[in-house]
């Protein structure tokens, strides 16, 4: 990895760090837990598409880690580290034939997959399967706030894309 | 909007509608006979009749130290209080249906409500 690679690779894990610290802060809008928009999935996207799955890998995981450190909810790991992990795996398995003009939709099943990796953990922590009752609502909220964000990251990729995998390929 | 853009649309707008239709027909099933279950680790630990409840009934879940506070009223049920840090289930409030149950992950407690007959006796606040 050259050291524009790594440096533009640590800078994406601090901007989605800080997008995390600060959506923690934000109340939910609905009475319902899990709900949530998710926007620092913009930098796993645009990292996935810019610089690669090892580096939207590390910059997702490093985010997940850090971020429960810093916002003090370690019980929240376990859920958040479910979720991530699924997400990214479809996300990444997506973006292999979906191209740029549909990060859209790759971000709705991305989050789609993020609350079934939740849940599927909720199940496991708690025995109780009557909580998958929850996936059909989650999962509307996955679509409404996985377009946002994903209509996000498309307008990120056609703004800052070109300039980062410029950056990146001079040094090479 | 390319072709491909579209059917992902269309596939997306059906889930949409799918899961929509799912909530809509829990949410009436479950709205006329309103049986609250209590779940912890799996386990049923307390079944109530709310729409025979006459008056408000709460009361303890003790485990490990850890306690949650039901309230239960005439169709609707509620944690009333909880010694967790997040209070996700307290702030969830009141739930009248079955669309969403209320869990408390941290404890391990799952309150449900079912539709089905009516065989729980009211009275003895169905323990």
């Amino acid at each position: 990895m050259s050291t524009k690679k790594l440096t533009v690779t640590a800078m994406l894990t601090a901007a989605a760090l800080v997008i995390f610290v600060i959506e923690a802060q934000i109340p939910p809008v609905a009475p319902i837990p899990g709900i949530k928009l998710g926007l620092a999935n913009v930098v796993t996207l645009f990292t996935i598409i810019v610089l690669g799955r090892r580096e939207a890998f590390a910059v997702t995981a490093l985010r997940i880690i850090l971020g429960s450190v810093f916002t003090g909810n370690m019980m929240s790991f376990v859920y958040s580290a479910a979720g991530g992990a699924l997400c990214f795996a479809a996300m990444a398995v997506l973006t292999l034939f979906m191209k740029e003009n549909m990060t859209w939709c790759v971000s709705v099943i991305g989050a789609i997959f993020h609350n079934v990796g939740q849940l599927a953990a909720a199940v496991i922590v708690t025995g109780t399967i009557q909580i998958l009752w929850y996936l059909p609502v989650l999962t509307i909220s996955a679509v409404i706030t996985g377009v946002f964000t994903g209509i996000a990251a498309q307008c990120l990729l056609k703004r800052g894309g070109g300039i980062i995998k410029k950056l990146i390929s001079e040094t090479k | 909007m390319d072709k491909k853009n579209k059917i992902a649309a269309a596939v997306i707008a059906a889930v949409v509608l799918i899961c929509a239709s799912i909530i809509f027909i829990k949410n009436t099933i479950t709205s006329q006979n309103r049986i609250a279950v209590i779940y912890r680790g799996g386990k049923v630990i307390r079944e109530i009749n709310l729409n025979s409840l006459s008056e408000p009934l709460e009361f303890d879940l003790s485990y490990d130290g850890h306690t949650n506070r039901v309230r239960a009223e005439k169709g609707k049920i509620r944690m009333q209080s909880a010694d967790c840090p997040d209070k996700i289930c307290v702030n969830q409030g009141w739930i009248d249906s079955g669309a969403v149950p209320i869990v408390c992950l941290p404890h391990k407690i799952t309150i449900e409500i079912k539709g089905g007959a009516d065989k729980i006796d009211a009275a003895a606040g169905g323990m």
